[in-house]
């Protein structure tokens, strides 16, 4: 038999009864729609979490740290723990390392006009400058220093005669980042001498006149990533400081045990690039092996992955319930269908209906069930989704975050239907088989 | 006439080469019943050829249906041989049994047994679907058919919107319109008046012999049994005798 003609048969007969094939539907359709609006509930919180993460920082970086960069290292020879240029190399050769760069921080004091701060230069390497969004300016090119100012930085300059800053006026200071030049004291220790007063006050250190990148994306008061730092290219700070330092000890630098600098850069971390969120874990736990520290988002998301994991499953099982509900709902019709029909199966059976043609015809009925109740309760879960995203905020109440709290992707959504569909055609296996194994007798029998 | 003479020829050509279509030896089919042993069939020795009208005649419960049955292949019989067009049937498994019929045999039920959601094309091409047959080709097919049986003007009516006279010419359309070599009615006309009675056993007649189709037909009524080429006549679950008719009222059915 053709395909064409058992679906024509299937529906022709769910047809003949609209007010239960109507009934059965229903139960499916609210099976579905529980299912799918549990799932994109579960789906929505999970991808909220995940936002939410994202704003706190990248998540496909790891942050390596040395133990003995901080002294914390009892090991014989901490030499062989630093994060140097060498070891730098060492991990952009690591699998689904995208690039690495270092971290050198500088404690410095900056000034213009009446305004000056405290505050740490960080260098890093040229890409990850490039993926700081920039709200003008660009990435520095060349070797001569230039900076990259974080957008909450300003907050931090104070009146250097008053001392009062903006925490305590409210006024923000008067810097002009991108046409006036910066004067910025390396020699932090040095400064201070100098301004100490009395016999032993020295010569004041030299200050530098350095020009501004860019300033970061965003208000002074909106947090990001790279908000509250001040960087530059690595390259250039290192000349800089050569320069600034010549044999002396940079500050913030390790010395060895005799006290004396190491000939070459020491980063107090570097940061990893890995190319996918799911690599994460594997190369934070390489680091971890080669005997460094290591951290990223992803271990955080992880811990709650797995407890939104346990929601979704939960929210799931309550949909699975009312699914399983309907599928009885769909054997009890199918059995219906089929004890009505005896009759006609045992005729079409005499007539040399093949066995397996009345099986697939029942499959099909079933199946049918599932499939227009899982378009219909797809709709459904798709108006109720989009009334709670857009009218109830739930998300706002739930997860003190913008965004959707009910999520249907399309793989949701296929799978819905796929599955409503198998649950019709599960639910009307054993009937089938029944009216398959139905006696033609029953088509002689005059009743 | 050269339409008398047409298909008396073929009738005597058929008799004189009688190829054997089905045969039956040894046939019991025994139905228990808590403690006690049915014997619906006894026994049953008999073959029938290409091109016959068979009647199988009796008294109610003597085992005519019985037979009918298991010569279709609806029921399994207890013991004995049924060899149908050389291939024995008594073994088959169920579904090459269903395959068996949809090939080669053709079903008159005494209730017509039309489905009731579909029109009388739909009824008639209802069989040659589960060939695999392209719709319009099964619908041409039933269309012709239906013509053939005198029901030019309902072949779009639905199956409960006719007759009885009507609904059983769909369903021996139905029976006809795959080219069975056999065709099997048990009882076909039961449930008809005497004059659609007698239409439908000509129109039958006509049809099989016109085709060189072996009928086997059960009855009982010994008035149509005498329109068949031979009767069977059963009594208690044996053949009690076999009559041949020489058919001088061939004329009067015409
Ligand atoms: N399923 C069954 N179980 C037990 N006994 C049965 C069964 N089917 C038929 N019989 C018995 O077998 C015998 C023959 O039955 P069958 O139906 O063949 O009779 P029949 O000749 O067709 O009668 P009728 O002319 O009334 O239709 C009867 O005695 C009947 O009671
Ligand atoms: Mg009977």
């Amino acid at each position: 038999m053709r395909f064409l003609d058992l679906l024509t048969m299937s529906v022709n007969n769910l047809r003949r009864r609209k007010l239960r094939t109507a009934l059965t539907v229903l139960g499916v359709i609210i099976g579905v729609a529980s299912v799918v609006i549990m799932v994109s509930l579960g789906i929505g919180l999970n991808a909220l979490m995940l936002e939410q993460y994202a704003s706190y920082g990248d998540m496909t970086t790891v942050t390596v740290y040395s133990n003995s960069y901080y002294g914390g290292s009892d090991s014989e020879n901490p030499e062989a723990e630093f994060l140097t240029d060498e070891v730098i190399k060492q991990f952009e050769r690591l699998d689904h390392v995208e690039s690495v760069s270092p971290m050198l921080s500088t404690y410095v004091i900056m000034k213009q006009g009446a305004y000056e701060t405290n505050v740490s230069i960080t260098g890093v390497s040229r890409e990850y400058l490039e993926k700081i969004p920039l709200a003008e300016g660009q990435v520095p090119e060349g070797d001569e220093m230039k900076l990259i100012y974080g957008n909450m930085i300003i907050q931090r300059f104070r009146n250097s005669k008053t001392g009062a800053g903006y925490w305590d006026t409210g006024e923000l200071a008067d810097i002009d980042y991108m046409n006036k030049p910066m004067f910025v004291i390396f020699d932090v220790n040095a400064y201070y001498q100098s301004q100490g007063g009395g016999e032993n006050q020295t010569k004041p250190p030299k200050k530098y006149m350095i020009n501004a990148a860019g300033v970061v994306e965003g208000g002074i008061t909106d947090y990001n990533n790279y908000c509250y730092s001040v960087y530059t290219d690595v390259e250039s700070l290192k000349t800089m400081l050569k320069q600034i330092f010549k044999k002396n000890p940079i500050p913030d630098q390790p010395t060895n045990k005799k006290g004396k600098p190491y000939p070459y850069f020491i980063y107090e971390q570097a940061i990893v690039f890995v190319d996918d969120m799911a690599n994460v874990t594997d190369v934070q736990q390489t680091l971890i092996d080669m005997g460094y520290q290591a951290d990223s988002q992803m271990q955080w998301i992880e811990q709650s992955q797995q407890t939104y994991d346990m929601i979704q499953l939960v929210l799931g099982g309550i949909g699975a319930i009312s699914l399983f509900v309907a599928a009885i709902g769909i054997a009890n019709t199918m059995m219906m269908s089929i004890y009505e029909r005896t009759k006609e199966i045992g005729v079409i059976k005499v007539l040399g209906c093949d066995m397996g043609n009345i099986r697939n015809m029942f499959l099909i009925e079933s199946g049918f069930i599932g499939f227009m109740g899982g378009v219909i309760g797809l709709i459904i879960s798709f108006t109720v989704s989009y009334i709670m995203n857009n009218y109830l905020g739930i998300g706002q109440i739930m997860m003190g975050v913008e965004g959707d709290i009910s999520r249907i992707p399309l793989w949701l959504a296929a799978s819905a239907i796929g599955f409503a569909i198998l649950v019709g055609m599960v639910a009307g296996f054993f009937p089938s088989l029944r009216a398959m194994k139905l006696s033609p007798l029953a088509a002689i029998r005059n009743e | 006439m050269d339409e008398v003479k047409v298909p008396d020829t073929r009738e005597s050509v058929a008799l004189r080469e009688r190829i054997p279509i089905i045969e039956v030896k040894n046939l019991y089919k025994i139905y228990r019943v808590g403690e006690t042993k049915v014997y619906a069939l006894g026994g049953v020795d008999f073959t029938m050829y290409k091109g016959e009208f068979c009647a199988i005649v009796g008294p109610s419960g003597s085992g005519k249906s019985t037979l009918l049955n298991m010569l279709a292949g609806l029921e399994k019989p207890s013991k004995g041989e049924i060899i149908i067009d050389k291939v024995h049937i008594e073994k088959m498994k169920e579904n090459e049994l269903v395959a068996f019929r949809r090939a080669r045999v053709g079903f008159i039920f005494q209730s017509y047994n039309l489905l009731k959601t579909l029109n009388a094309v739909e009824n008639v091409a209802l069989p040659l679907s589960f060939r695999g047959m392209p719709r319009r080709k099964r619908n041409e097919i039933a269309k012709k058919y239906l013509k053939l049986v005198g029901l030019e003007k309902q072949m779009n009516h639905m199956a409960n919107a006719m007759s009885g006279g009507q609904q059983q010419r769909v369903g021996i359309a139905r029976a006809l319109a795959v080219k069975p070599r056999i065709i099997f009615a048990d009882e076909p006309t039961g449930n008809l008046d005497s004059k659609t009675t007698m239409e439908i056993l000509k129109l039958m007649k006509r049809i099989v012999r016109e085709q060189n189709q072996t009928l086997v037909m059960v009855t009982h009524d010994n008035h149509l049994a005498s329109f068949a080429d031979r009767q069977f006549h059963i009594v208690d679950g044996k053949i009690f005798k076999i009559e041949e008719c020489h058919h001088e009222e061939e004329e009067e059915i015409k």
